[in-house]
C-alpha cells in the first residue's frame, strides 16, 4: 500500500513541478507581463467598476430633482453627514481597540491564542443581517444585562455604531496581525536594547512600520460601514444614515436619493480615502520624550490591564454580538433535536444544505479568481507599472464597490447584469467578486508596499523568473498578510446578502437563506441552528486551510 | 563598570543545543573577542548576554547581579546586530539619536552625542539617507554608531566590521578598541576575521560546536594553543600525524613518517601516537631537512611557499626578500625550531573529527 501512496504524491509533484516551470516561462516574457497588466485592468474596469457605477451613470440626471428641493436635499445630506461620521468614528475606535488584540495575538506566546486568534473571524462568517438582528437583541430587545440593571438602548444612533464596530473590527484584526507577524521582531528587539521600553518601542518603531496596514484597515473598515445596509436598517430605529435613508426611498419607490446619496458618498469617501493615504504616509508620530509615563505605560500590570481590555472589549462587544441571536436560542434549540434534523437534511435543511454547497463554492471561485486579477493590479499600483498618477487613480477607484450603498450596488448590479441571460449562478459570482475585490487589493497593495524593491531584485539576479520570484520571495515573506486578505475575500462571499439578493432572487446562497428564516417568525430557531453550523463549519474550513497555508511555507506549492 | 560572567548556560531550539554548558567571564573593561566557525552558537550567546533570548538553563550576571530575569531595555548594552536591523522608517540621525532619545535625554545632549558619533564614523554628511539608500558598510558604520551613542559601558558587536572594505575595517577596529579603551568600557567582539581578533583584543575565545573551546591572549593562543582545533582555526598551520620515535629527558624525536623532527617533550612515552603542529611563520629557512618548492604565491609583504618534503606538504611563510629567488621548482632546506613545533596527544579518533570545523 504504502508504494501505491508514494507512487501518487510523486506524481503529483511531477505535474506541479511541470506546471510551475510552465508558468516560468511564461513569465519571463514581457508580453505575457503586460498582457497580465492589462487583462487585470480590463477586468477590473468591465467586472468591478462599472457595474458598481452603472445604475448611477444611467439615472445620473435625477440628481438635479433633489439639488432643487431644499428638504430632500436637507435630509440628503444630514444622511451624508451622519454617515461619514459614524465611518470616521467606527474606524478610529477599530483600530483603537483592534490594535491591542493584534498585538496580544502577534506577539505573545500563549496557547490559547490561536484560539482566540481563529475566534476571530467568528464575526467575519456570520451574514451580517443576522449580525444586526443579533444585535439588537443583544443591546436592546432582548438583552441578557438586565440582571445588573442595564435595560437596553431603543435602536438609535448608539445600536448603529455598536453594530458597526462588530463587523469592522475582524477586518481590522485581521489585517493588523497579518502585518505584525510579518514584521521582523529584530527592530523591536534592536529599540530595546538601546533602552527603549515596550511602549516607546512600539510607538517609535513597530507602529511606523505598521502603518500601511493601519491604513489599510482604516481605509476597508471606514468603506464598509458607509456601505453597510440590511444589517444598519434592522438596528436604526428612526435614524438615518445614507444606506438607510437610499433604502427608505427605494421602498418607497423614490430614486433620486439613491443617485444622489451614493454619488456624494462615493466622491466624499474617495477625497477622505486619497487624503488618508497621502497624509497618512507622511504623518510621522512625533518622537516627544515623556519617558516616565511610557516607562510606566510598559510596566507589567499596566499592560496586564491593557490586554484584558483589549480582550473584554473584543468577548463582549464584538464575539458576544455575534453569537448571541445563537446563546439566546440555545435551549429551545437543544429541544429541537438539532443534530437529528441537519444531519438527515430534513424539511428546510434540505434547502439548507444546498444553500452552504452554493456558498462555499461561490465564496472559493470568488477568491481565486480575486487573487488572480487583485496581484497583477496591486502590482500596476505599487510598483507604479502605468506610472503614478495613473496608479493613484486606479487604486482610488479600487475601493469603489464597497463605498457604494449596498442598496445602491445591488440596484447598478441588477440594471448591468440582468438582461445579460447569464445564470444566476454567474450572476452572484460577478456580484460577489464585485463586493469582496477591494478587500483582495487593499492587502495585496500593503503587502507589496513593505517589500523592499531590492528584495526581489535579488531573487531576479539569482536567476528566478518573475513567478517564481513572486511564489519563492514575495510570498513568503508576507505570508500572513496575504493570508488574511485570502480569509476577508472568502468569509465577506460567505456573509454576504445585499448584492446576492439584488442580481438573482433564485440563487440561494446561505446568507441569503438565514436572513429569509430570520425575517420570518417561525423560522427564529432554524435561523439559530442554522447560524451556529455555519460558523462551526466555516471555522473548521478556515483552520484547514490556515493548517495547510502555513505549514506548506505560505507559497502553497 | 561592567564584568560578565556567564555560568553554564545551555540553549536548545527544540532538539537542536546551541549553547552547551558554556562558562565565560570578562573583566570589567576587557575587550574579548569570539571567534569560531559559522553556527557555533556566537550570536546566541551575544542575545543571551543581552536578554534577547530567555528560557535557556545557566545564568548570566553583570558586575556580580544576576540578569536573567533583567528587561533587556534596562542591561545597558550596546549591541550591534549582525542583520545590522537599521530602523527602516528613520534616516541615519534618527537612528543614531534612537538611544538618548528613547530615555528622555536633554535635546542638546541627544544633539552633541549624535553628532560625535556620526562624526566618529565619517557619517555626518548622511544624517538625513534612509538605510534602504546607505551602502552595506555604511550600514554597519551607522549600526555601530547607534550602539556607541547609547552611552552602554557593555558593548555586544556581532561582526560590526565584516561589510567594511579592509582599509576602513582596520582603520575602524583600532578606532574601536581606542575607545573601548578611553571610555572604560568592557565588549565582546564576535568575528570571523582572525586577525581583526588577534590585532584588536585582550583576549580571545575561541568557540566550536557549542562549546567554548579555550581562551587566551592573542599570543598564547597564537604560539602556545592548548587545543588543536584552535591552533587549527586560528591562522593557518601544518598539521601531521606522528609517532614518539624516541622520548629523552627534555626533548623527543618525532618520527612523521619518514620525516624525523626533535621537538621539547612535555611528558610523552617512547611509542605514544601524536600530533604535530608548526604555524608556517615560524619554519626557517636553511636547516637540515630537505625539499622541493611545489608552489609559491605572494601574501602582502610574505611569501607562501607549499614545499614537498619526503613526501609530505609543508606550508611555509617567509618575508618577501628572504625567498626572493626561490621558485617554483627549486630544492629548499628549513628548520622546524623545536621551541615552535607543537607536540598534542592524539586524541584517539580520526584527526579530521578532532578538528572539522562543524
Ligand atoms: N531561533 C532559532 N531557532 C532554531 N535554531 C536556531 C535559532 N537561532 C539559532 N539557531 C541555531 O543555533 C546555531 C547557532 O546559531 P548562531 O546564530 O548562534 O551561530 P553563529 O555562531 O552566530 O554563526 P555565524 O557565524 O554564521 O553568525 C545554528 O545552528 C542556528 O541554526
Ligand atoms: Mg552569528
Amino acid at each position: 500500500m504504502p508504494a501505491v501512496e508514494t507512487g501518487k504524491t510523486s506524481r503529483f509533484r511531477e505535474m506541479r513541478r511541470s506546471i510551475i516551470a510552465r508558468l516560468d516561462k511564461l513569465s519571463e516574457k514581457k508580453t505575457i507581463a503586460y498582457s497580465l497588466y492589462l487583462s487585470s485592468i480590463i477586468f477590473f474596469l468591465g467586472i468591478i467598476l462599472l457595474p458598481s457605477l452603472l445604475g448611477i451613470l444611467l439615472k445620473f440626471d435625477t440628481v438635479m430633482n433633489i439639488v432643487s428641493d431644499p428638504e430632500l436635499l436637507h435630509r440628503s445630506l444630514t444622511a451624508v453627514f451622519s454617515s461619514i461620521i459614524i465611518a470616521g468614528i467606527v474606524s478610529a475606535l477599530d483600530v483603537a481597540a483592534g490594535l491591542p488584540l493584534a498585538w496580544i495575538i502577534a506577539r505573545k506566546k500563549y496557547r490559547w491564542l490561536s484560539i482566540v486568534d481563529s475566534l476571530v473571524d467568528f464575526p467575519l462568517i456570520v451574514p451580517t443581517v443576522i449580525l444586526g438582528y443579533s444585535t439588537l437583541l443583544l443591546w436592546s430587545e432582548e438583552t441578557p444585562f438586565s440582571i445588573i440593571g442595564f435595560n437596553g438602548i431603543s435602536p438609535g444612533l448608539i445600536t448603529v455604531l455598536l453594530l458597526h464596530f462588530a463587523f469592522s473590527y475582524p477586518v481590522v484584526v485581521r489585517i493588523l496581525v497579518g502585518k505584525l507577524m510579518d514584521i521582523e521582531a529584530t527592530y523591536e528587539v534592536a529599540a530595546r536594547t538601546l533602552g527603549a521600553c515596550p511602549f516607546t518601542t512600539a510607538r517609535t518603531v513597530t507602529i511606523p512600520m505598521l502603518k500601511s496596514g493601519i491604513i489599510t484597515s482604516l481605509i476597508l473598515s471606514f468603506a464598509r460601514s458607509l456601505s453597510e445596509t440590511g444589517a444598519t436598517i434592522m438596528v436604526a430605529g428612526s435614524f438615518e444614515n445614507g444606506p438607510v435613508f437610499i433604502k427608505k426611498s427605494i421602498d418607497a419607490g423614490m430614486v433620486p436619493p439613491m443617485v444622489f446619496v451614493s454619488l456624494v458618498l462615493i466622491v466624499l469617501s474617495i477625497l477622505i480615502l486619497a487624503g488618508l493615504r497621502l497624509f497618512g504616509f507622511k504623518l510621522r508620530i512625533p518622537f516627544r520624550k515623556s519617558h516616565r509615563i511610557e516607562a510606566a505605560l510598559s510596566s507589567e500590570g499596566v499592560t496586564r490591564i491593557r490586554d484584558l481590555f483589549a480582550i473584554i472589549i473584543f468577548l463582549f462587544l464584538v464575539l458576544l454580538p455575534a453569537c448571541y441571536m445563537v446563546l439566546a436560542r440555545i435551549n429551545s434549540m437543544l429541544s429541537y433535536d438539532l443534530l437529528g434534523k441537519i444531519f438527515t437534511l430534513q424539511g428546510p435543511w434540505s434547502t439548507y444544505g444546498v444553500s452552504v454547497l452554493n456558498s462555499y463554492v461561490i465564496a472559493l471561485l470568488t477568491t481565486l479568481i480575486n487573487v488572480m486579477f487583485s496581484l497583477p493590479m496591486a502590482t500596476i499600483i505599487v510598483r507604479r507599472k502605468l506610472g503614478g498618477f495613473v496608479s493613484r487613480i486606479l487604486e482610488a477607484l479600487s475601493n469603489t464597490s464597497i463605498i457604494m450603498p449596498s442598496v445602491a450596488l445591488g440596484v447598478s448590479l441588477s440594471l448591468f447584469w440582468g438582461t445579460s441571460g447569464a445564470s444566476d449562478f454567474i450572476l452572484v459570482l460577478l456580484a460577489h467578486l464585485c463586493i469582496t475585490y477591494p478587500y483582495m487589493v487593499a492587502t495585496t497593495v500593503s503587502v507589496l508596499e513593505d517589500i523592499p524593491v531590492e528584495l526581489e531584485e535579488a531573487g531576479r539576479t539569482l536567476g528566478g523568473t518573475p513567478f517564481t520570484v513572486f511564489r519563492s520571495i514575495v510570498l513568503p515573506v508576507a505570508k500572513y498578510s496575504f493570508l488574511s486578505g485570502v480569509i476577508l475575500t472568502f468569509t465577506r462571499s460567505v456573509n454576504e446578502t445585499g448584492a446576492t439578493l439584488a442580481v438573482s432572487k433564485t440563487f440561494k446562497t446561505v446568507s441569503v437563506l438565514l436572513v429569509e428564516w430570520v425575517k420570518s417568525p417561525g423560522m427564529r430557531i432554524e435561523a439559530g441552528a442554522g447560524t451556529m453550523m455555519l460558523m462551526f463549519l466555516s471555522i473548521v474550513l478556515l483552520l484547514i486551510f490556515r493548517y495547510i497555508y502555513t505549514k506548506g511555507g505560505g507559497a502553497l506549492a | 563598570m561592567p564584568s560578565v560572567k556567564v555560568e553554564n548556560v545551555t540553549k536548545k531550539f527544540g532538539g537542536f543545543t546551541a549553547l552547551d554548558k558554556v562558562n565565560i567571564n570578562v573583566d570589567d573593561g576587557e575587550y574579548v573577542s569570539i571567534i569560531g566557525p559559522s553556527g557555533c552558537g556566537k550570536t546566541t550567546l551575544l542575545r543571551i548576554i543581552a536578554g534577547i533570548i530567555g528560557d535557556y538553563e545557566g545564568h548570566v550576571y553583570v558586575d556580580g547581579r544576576l540578569f536573567d530575569d533583567k528587561p533587556l531595555e534596562e542591561r545597558g548594552i550596546g549591541y550591534v546586530f549582525q542583520n545590522i536591523a537599521l530602523f527602516p522608517n528613520m534616516d541615519v540621525g534618527g537612528n543614531v539619536s534612537y538611544s538618548p532619545r528613547a530615555k528622555g535625554l536633554d535635546n542638546s545632549v541627544v544633539r552633541t552625542t549624535t553628532m560625535e558619533m556620526l562624526e566618529l564614523m565619517k557619517l555626518r554628511e548622511r544624517y538625513h539617507d534612509f538605510p534602504r539608500s546607505l551602502s552595506g558598510g555604511m550600514q554597519q558604520k551607522t549600526a555601530l554608531a547607534r550602539a556607541l551613542a547609547s552611552s552602554a559601558r557593555l558593548l555586544l558587536l556581532d561582526e560590526p566590521l565584516s561589510l567594511l572594505d579592509l582599509k576602513v575595517r582596520t582603520e575602524l577596529r583600532y578606532e574601536l578598541r581606542r575607545i573601548v579603551k578611553d571610555l572604560g568600557l568592557t565588549a565582546i567582539h564576535v568575528t570571523h576575521d582572525q586577525e581583526e581578533a588577534m590585532a584588536i583584543s585582550d583576549r580571545i575565545i575561541v568557540m566550536r560546536r557549542a562549546q567554548i573551546v579555550e581562551d587566551g591572549t592573542p599570543v598564547d593562543l597564537y604560539l602556545h594553543p592548548k587545543k588543536i582545533f584552535t591552533g587549527y582555526f586560528l591562522g593557518e598551520s601544518n598539521i601531521f600525524e606522528g609517532s614518539v620515535a624516541q622520548a629523552d629527558e627534555g626533548t623527543a624525536l618525532i618520527d612523521l613518517g619518514g620525516l624525523v623532527i626533535t621537538a621539547r617533550n612535555t611528558g610523552f612515552q617512547t611509542g605514544e601516537k601524536v600530533i604535530v603542529m608548526v604555524r608556517p611563520e615560524l619554519i626557517e629557512i636553511g636547516g637540515n631537512i630537505s625539499g622541493r618548492v611545489l608552489k609559491k604565491t605572494l601574501e602582502g609583504l610574505f611569501s607562501r611557499l607549499i614545499l614537498d618534503v619526503k613526501g609530505m606538504r609543508i606550508v611555509v611563510k617567509q618575508p618577501y626578500s628572504t625567498v626572493a629567488e626561490l621558485g617554483e621548482g627549486s630544492s629548499v632546506s628549513i628548520r622546524l625550531p623545536e621551541e615552535h613545533v607543537l607536540v598534542y596527544k592524539h586524541p584517539g579518533r580520526d584527526l579530521y573529527s578532532e578538528i572539522s570545523l562543524y
